[in-house]
């Protein structure tokens, strides 16, 4: 017996040196694949837009908060990057949004929101416009809250020219991206396979009188909405403008919409489009962003008044 | 192993130090050369430790350990997910001469989480620490002894969500002295110096612009620390009073940082009446900056932005009481400067703020009451509650700290029933600590309130049940029944309700 406890304490001891190893195990898992995601302007944010009803508008500056890209969990995802960035997509034809690393095939999704105190600025963005995104504020949609899209830029027809500075505070996360309709989990990395995929940032979304992306384009209801003719368009004005008196309102005339969960336009608590703004807000802005050229993705809304996380419009993103 | 564990909430002898909080100190027991061992085997796991002496008597070894085996059930049960667990430790001692001693003690433990996924075999989390501490002590005279002692130590974590290891190679050198003046004099002394290098691997398959990395590196850089101290104080007996002063000087280096730290400390015990005394300490303490939790092989390297300092006070009265009980009061105030205290200033996600370092001023005032009875009597247990706050402030702000509760109470007894039968119960109640408020993202994160909602109060009752059988003199084998939270009680943490966390418990121990 005392021999055993000698012997016993000699190889604690002697444990202890052959530890300087360590017992945790080596990382044997194999290469990863990698899934390289970019941000792109739509070619009417780089070159505009001529409207249905004979407008051109110009986007000087879309500024977007976005990031936080998530894989599903049928993939083994060695690194996610779970940050974001601001970025400016009138300066450049395609920027970083972020390299995640894993194996499998799954389910791909991303966030646009205010961004966060880590967010990383993109070409042209300024600490200033991150702080500008970052102050709180309230509008007739979101009680308190940073922004996630800053929309700058003018129309002209003939002599008459109107600008827009909007801004627009939801925080959306899109999950379940598909390149195409009836298609499944668009990530599929093997070992040391390489994917890109491209969000484009299709700020012409909201000059659209329907959710589908090929609906027309037109500007004239914003141009009728500045009531106050100082030529600037404001949110306020679009949401005194009666959803009825827009010539057309695409599948969103007045009313309530509450949709199941097979349903196009939402989940959770129902949306109220009494007003062009409305309209705007909680229809077209959700719609913004398109997923690798035609794919689409399901949105879910947070931060609206009176939510508790909803699903909008899926089609555009 | 463990002869005695004591609480130090603050003022605490000069020997302890580098820590600005509570101090949670542990004596081993004495070595023993008779052939003694003990052991327990529970639902969840199963423990030994056995004790001997050899070379007639002038030395010892002792082993011991513990294996979890849920681990291995629960992995056996969910065969993608893997669990790990165990400890030891062992000691050995050889007297060289009368005066002279030789002693090795090393313990270590082992922890890990993993999961398979598509046929990978991936870590989520796993932990390892080992020490090995040699010691030779020699005795100068009846009132004179002295301690030389080296220590060498690994730890290393696989830190989630990076995945990568966060490793610290450690060695230290100390001496401790302690001489009896007179006969009511004793001096004590030490010294001792400390190295840690920490190392990180690379984060592998990253993203070079995460700032998360960029965080990470910046806080945990690969590095030598140096810590090295001396400390001495004095107790002196003066008949109805008991005064211990003290002090200890403790140089901290990181990298190209270095800090100087002068801790004096003192503590009073005055016998005002003939079972009654009271108790004042004071002390200052410092830390270097700390990470949310003591992590194996992690330690935030940011010297350069100071120590953390705690100013401790408290005064108490202790009275003897009929029937072997002892009752204390104590009122403690103590002030936190240049805390590096995530948690309690965490405004979201404790997660998403991890690798911040924000710096803080914190206190926390309270009184504490204990009343005892020895668990020898036929009748035992202890009361013990604590009325306290804890507030924190970051600039102009000042709000509850997040861990503040503002009562905590325990009731604990055991009674013998007789025939060797033995019950026990357990009462612990704790109010809530504040809810965090949301938005701690936003650039004008909402203000957090020194009279916040708070979670609701909590409170779990234990229950214990014990036969004991001697089977000779000195050999006894008891069957032990426990539930820990027998009524079923759910926590709410965030508003999120957790639980019920109830652990029923049988098993057998025993020891010769």
């Amino acid at each position: 017996m005392t021999a055993a406890l000698v012997l016993g304490v000699a190889a604690g001891g002697a444990s202890v040196f052959a530890a300087f190893q360590g017992c945790v195990p080596a990382d044997t898992r194999p290469v990863p694949g990698s899934l390289t995601v970019t941000v792109s302007p739509s070619a009417g944010v780089l070159g505009g837009v001529v409207t249905a009803d004979g407008w051109a508008v110009t986007f000087d500056r879309v500024l977007v908060g976005i990031g936080s890209v998530r894989l599903g969990d049928s993939c083994l995802t060695y690194t996610e990057p779970d940050y974001d960035r601001v970025l400016d997509v009138t300066t450049k034809s395609q920027q970083k949004l972020s390299i995640t690393y894993a194996i499998g095939t799954c389910s791909f999704g991303f966030r646009v929101m205010p961004p966060s105190t880590d967010a990383l600025l993109g070409d042209g963005v300024t600490e200033d416009d991150k702080t500008m995104l970052r102050t709180p504020g309230a509008d007739a949609y979101v009680a308190r809250g940073g922004i996630a899209y800053s929309l700058v830029g003018h129309a002209t027809r003939g002599d008459v020219r109107k600008s827009f500075q909007l801004s627009f505070r939801p925080r959306v996360r899109y999950n379940n991206c598909v390149l195409t309709a009836d298609g499944g989990d668009p990530v599929d990395l093997p070992s040391e396979g390489a994917l890109v995929y491209d969000i484009a940032i299709e700020a012409e979304a909201l000059l659209r009188d329907d959710v589908d992306a090929a609906a027309a384009l037109r500007f004239e209801p914003f141009a009728n909405a500045d009531r106050d003719g100082d030529g600037r368009i404001t949110l306020d004005e679009l949401s005194a403008v009666p959803i009825a008196t827009v010539r057309d309102g695409g599948a969103f005339e007045a009313g309530t919409y509450d949709v199941d969960d097979a349903g196009i336009l939402r989940q959770g608590r129902p949306i109220v489009i009494e007003t062009f703004g409305d309209y705007v807000y909680e229809v077209l802005i959700p719609s913004i962003p398109r997923f690798q050229g035609t794919g689409t993705c399901r949105p879910s809304v947070r931060g609206t008044l009176g939510d508790g996380g909803s699903a909008s419009p899926a089609p555009g993103g | 192993m463990v002869e005695s564990v004591d609480l130090y909430p603050g003022g605490y002898p000069a020997r302890y130090g580098r820590f600005a909080g509570g101090i949670v100190a542990a004596e081993t027991t004495k070595p023993r050369s008779d052939l003694h061992g003990e052991g327990n085997i529970r639902i969840f796991d199963v423990g030994a430790l056995v004790e001997g002496g050899f070379a007639g008597g002038k030395g010892t070894a002792l082993v011991a350990g513990r294996y979890s085996y849920t681990a291995a059930i629960l992995s056996l049960i969910a065969k993608d997910t893997q669990l790990d667990y165990r400890d030891y430790e062992a000691r050995a001692t050889y007297d060289l001469g009368e005066n002279d001693r030789v002693s090795l003690l090393t313990f270590g433990s082992y922890d890990l989480v993993g999961q398979t996924q598509a046929g990978i075999d991936n870590v989520l989390f796993a932990s390892e620490f080992y020490r090995l501490d040699l010691r030779y002590d020699h005795r100068f005279g009846p009132n004179t002894t002295a301690r030389v002692a080296v220590t060498g130590g690994f730890e290393q974590t696989r830190i989630p969500n990076q995945p990568r290891n966060s490793k610290d190679t450690m060695s230290s050198a100390r001496f401790e002295l302690e001489h009896v003046a007179t006969a009511r004099v004793r001096l004590r002394a030490g010294g001792d110096v400390t190295r840690d290098g920490y190392s990180s691997d690379t984060r592998p398959y990253s993203d070079p612009d995460d700032p998360t990395t960029k965080k990470f590196n910046a806080l945990f850089p690969p590095r030598d620390d140096v810590a090295a101290g001396l400390r001495a104080d004095v107790q002196l007996d003066l008949g109805i009073w008991e005064l211990v002063p003290g002090v200890r000087f403790d140089l901290f280096s990181s990298g190209p940082t270095s800090k100087i730290a002068v801790d004096p400390r003192i503590a009073s015990r005055l016998r005002v009446a003939k079972l009654v005394h009271v108790i004042h300490t004071f002390g200052l303490a410092h830390q270097p900056p700390s990470f949310l939790v003591p992590v194996p092989g992690l330690a935030v390297g940011n010297l350069n932005g100071g120590l953390q300092q705690s100013i401790q006070t408290s005064a108490g009265v202790e009275v003897d009481l009929p029937e072997a009980t002892t009752a204390t009061l104590t009122v403690f105030d103590n002030v936190f400067q240049n805390m590096s205290d995530t948690l309690g200033v965490s405004q979201g996600d404790p997660v998403d703020s991890a690798f911040n370092e924000p710096r803080s001023l914190g206190s926390a005032v309270g009184m504490e009451v204990y009343v005892k009875r020895k668990l020898t009597k036929r009748f035992g247990g202890y009361v013990a509650y604590t009325l306290s706050r804890s507030t924190r402030e970051v600039g102009r702000e000042k709000f509850l700290s997040a861990f503040d509760r503002t009562h905590v109470g325990n009731v604990a007894a055991a009674y013998d029933l007789g025939r060797s039968w033995r019950v026990g119960a357990r009462f612990t109640l704790y109010t809530g600590t504040p809810v965090v408020p949301p938005g701690g993202n936003a650039l004008i994160p909402p203000p957090r309130s020194l009279s916040p909602d708070r979670d609701p109060t909590f409170y779990r009752v234990d229950l214990r049940l014990e036969k004991r059988w001697n089977l000779t003199k000195t050999a006894w084998l008891s069957f032990v029944a426990e539930v820990f939270n027998t009524t079923l009680r759910k926590e709410v943490l965030q508003g999120r309700e957790i639980g019920p966390v109830t652990i029923p418990s049988i098993g057998l121990e025993g020891a010769f």
